[in-house]
């Protein structure tokens, strides 16, 4: 136990110093223009790390009052890295007005389904709701990103090197968060700092691949490549591929029957 | 491990496995207004359909069974039969031409537009 707690320690040094590293990045490339929320997400995370550090100096790993502490920035910070997501689907989808307003609403409905499913199938011990509060957010923060990126593809949309790492890594946080609070449930007493230093590395792993998105951006690397057209325009368009695939459509039915009549 | 744990651990690995589906850069990319207009404006495999119905239609090979030539009519059938296939193929390329040049539009919507389903149609 103590092996893991000291490699536990490690790990939440080498992260903090990665998230040093990645500030410094944010900073240099002027990111906190592009993308506000995830600077301020950064920083609470670098804040959260540096406010556990002080409360175990004072009251040790024990007491209830860290505990509290811990949990409630951890509340914080969900809550950030929720409004940093949010953030990356506006930049993905608002360029393209029509797709943003259907997609906000696909993108409303998943996540606010896997909260409540997350919700009802969570037990309710009071100590418990810390751990399935972190569980439901990062589930529904990973359905965002998967349903926003699967929106993307689809309808084929630009997504910039800096965009798509960090839903990679938001995701792949927010999915082995899932996983690890699932077991520690399970195996809550034994499991505990093994958990931690789980926990520590995952983050430490999407640290590493928006410090290399960071580190590899450039301002004029812009990926908004199609350009709004008039509304007659889009009109006619979408009017003549919507007859076409109308009359195709008549053909295919036609064909199916007269094959019918046929046996 | 209870059944709870399982879903949630199961969710996760399924949103790991769509992650990595959803971030693979697409095959084909339309991406100008020129393309979508030319997807538009190429020929209509569809404008076939008559005669390829007409091929299939058993009544239109009859005579040459009236007339003794049982194995060539099996011939023809057969070949007007692989015919009717790649007219398929064809339908389905056309088909996802079209669904490609849709999401096009789509992207390149100037905002939400209010639409009767009247004016769709015309």
């Amino acid at each position: 136990m103590l092996e893991a707690l000291s490699l536990s320690n490690l790990a939440w040094a080498l992260t903090t110093l990665t998230e040093l590293i990645l500030f410094a990045y944010l900073l240099r490339r002027k990111l906190f223009r592009t993308h506000p929320l995830f600077f301020a997400y950064i920083l609470a995370a670098i804040l959260q790390s540096a406010l556990a550090a002080v409360t175990y100096a004072a009251w040790g790993r024990q007491s209830f009052r860290v505990w509290l502490i811990f949990w409630l920035s951890q509340l914080v910070l969900e809550g950030m890295r929720f409004a940093a997501v949010i953030e990356v689907a506006r930049r993905i989808l608002a360029p393209f007005s029509g797709i943003w307003a259907l997609g906000r609403r696909v993108l409303l409905v998943a996540t606010g389904g896997v909260l409540i499913y997350a919700a009802a199938l969570s037990k309710d011990y009071w100590y418990s709701l810390p751990l399935n509060v972190d569980r439901g957010v990062a589930l529904a923060v990973a359905t965002m990103i998967v349903t926003l990126l699967l929106f993307a593809r689809y309808y084929r949309l630009p997504i910039d090197s800096m965009d798509r790492s960090l839903c990679v890594g938001f995701c792949l946080y927010s999915c082995f968060f899932v996983i690890n609070d699932s077991l520690l449930e399970k195996w809550v007493n034994s499991y505990l700092n093994f958990w931690n230093f789980l926990g520590v590395l995952t983050f430490l792993a999407s640290l590493v691949i928006w410090v290399g998105a960071a580190r590899a951006y450039a301002m004029t690397t812009s990926a908004r490549e199609t350009v709004p057209v008039s509304k007659e325009l889009y009109g006619k368009l979408s009017s003549e591929l919507n007859v076409r695939l109308h009359v195709l459509n008549e053909h295919l039915n036609q064909l199916l029957q007269s094959g019918d009549q046929r046996r | 491990m209870s059944i709870t744990i399982f879903l949630f651990i199961l969710l996760a690995v399924i949103l790991i496995a769509a992650l990595a589906w959803a971030v693979r850069p697409p095959k084909h990319k339309l991406v100008s207004i020129d393309e979508v207009l030319a997807a538009l404006t190429e020929e209509h495999h569809y404008s076939r359909f008559s005669q390829i119905q007409q091929a299939l239609n058993p009544e239109d090979t009859e005579f040459l069974r009236d007339r003794g030539f049982g194995s060539l009519l099996g011939r023809i059938r057969s070949e007007r039969g692989r015919v009717a296939l790649l007219y398929l193929d064809c339908l389905q390329d056309e088909y996802e031409k079209l669904l490609e040049a849709s999401r096009v539009v789509a992207a390149m919507a100037p905002g939400l537009v209010a639409m009767d389903e009247g004016d769709d149609s015309s």
